[in-house]
């Protein structure tokens, strides 16, 4: 706790709090890159699942589209830590953020099971909506679920902050 | 506009989710969503027109991969933003960076409308990089991010 604390009083976190623009400013850009994740991570897991793009090899897809996933979840977690700063005490008493951050650690393990693991034979999933294997499917399924909840979360946290009710 | 605005919040429907602690954030999260699906696949055609993305398939298998995700996200956008401006009329109505969001999305949809057109004549294998790629990427982008800025700003000013 003294550690949050102490994040609170850091030069940055004052500018967080202090700045007119500073928050909003750093919230649009997460609001941006959070849809971006969501967006570009359900293009892959579509594909998986066999609902869109099914003409096009996995592979090929997956590299193109991974890459625009991990640019935008750096900047979502850069942004995200710049506004848990501003009030670290009252985040992590907040249910929806205590859920978002478990959640989004959980679509991380999926995600590694999915590209570590499973993923060994991806240079034989070729165009066609069952060319994934049904293990890669059942992680598709579950990353679309867990993120779409996230963003559930993410926007409950806005409205749980404060005691009037920030929309 | 005022008027209309206090009108619309006394209809029964505006009540209804005024009085509701989980219809706005639950219809923002939907709203939200949708962003994320055009998002994605506005940038992904543009990254396809550029080059940059898609290099083992055609420019007309993404245009078509995409056309109908955008168009539905739109439409989800139109709907659960309607349901916003009902639920809470003065807030929207009355605001400046909600009637900016208004001027920018006819704009992304102007700007949508004319790429579409222009890649609607594409056959599946044919290679195409127009000179037109570059500023209709950037086009699109900006204002799309502008619809998004001026959107989150409508709850700070």
């Amino acid at each position: 706790m003294w550690f949050l604390e102490w994040l609170e009083t850091t030069s940055l976190a004052v500018w967080m709090q202090s700045s007119a623009y500073a928050f909003p400013a750093v919230e649009v850009i997460h609001v941006l890159a959070i849809t971006l994740v969501f967006g570009t991570i359900a293009i892959v897991d579509l594909r998986i699942l066999g609902l869109a793009g099914v003409e096009r090899a996995y592979a090929p897809l997956a590299d193109d589209t991974l890459r625009i996933v991990w640019i935008s979840f750096v900047v979502a977690v850069v942004t995200g830590l710049l506004m848990f700063i501003s009030q670290p005490v009252t985040y992590v008493n907040n249910s929806f953020f205590i859920a978002k951050i478990v959640l989004i650690a959980l679509a991380g393990v999926n995600m590694s099971v999915m590209e570590f693991v499973i993923s060994r034979t991806r240079d034989t999933w070729g165009p066609g909506a069952n060319s994934v294997p049904v293990a890669g499917r059942v992680c598709g399924a579950i990353s679309l679920t867990l993120w779409t909840v996230i963003i559930f979360c993410g926007r409950w946290i806005g409205f749980t902050m404060f005691q009037i009710p920030n929309f | 506009m005022e008027n209309f605005a206090i009108s619309l919040s006394e209809t029964a429907l505006s009540q209804m989710i005024q009085n509701s602690t989980w219809i706005i954030p639950a219809v923002q999260s939907v709203h939200i969503l949708a962003i994320g699906v055009l998002f994605s696949s506005v940038l992904y055609l543009d990254l396809h027109l550029l080059g940059i993305v898609g290099r083992d398939s055609s420019l007309a298998h993404t245009r078509d991969r995409f056309r109908g995700w955008v168009i539905g996200a739109l439409i989800v956008l139109v709907a659960t933003g309607t349901l916003l401006i009902i639920g809470e009329p003065a807030r929207q109505l009355l605001s400046a960076p909600f009637w900016t969001k208004i001027v920018f999305l006819i704009g992304l949809v102007y700007t949508l409308v004319w790429g579409f057109r222009r890649l609607a004549p594409l056959e599946a294998g044919a290679a195409f990089s127009p000179a037109w790629a570059r500023p209709y990427a950037f086009a699109s982008l900006f204002l799309l991010a502008g619809i998004v800025t001026a959107g989150r700003l409508i709850a700070y000013v």
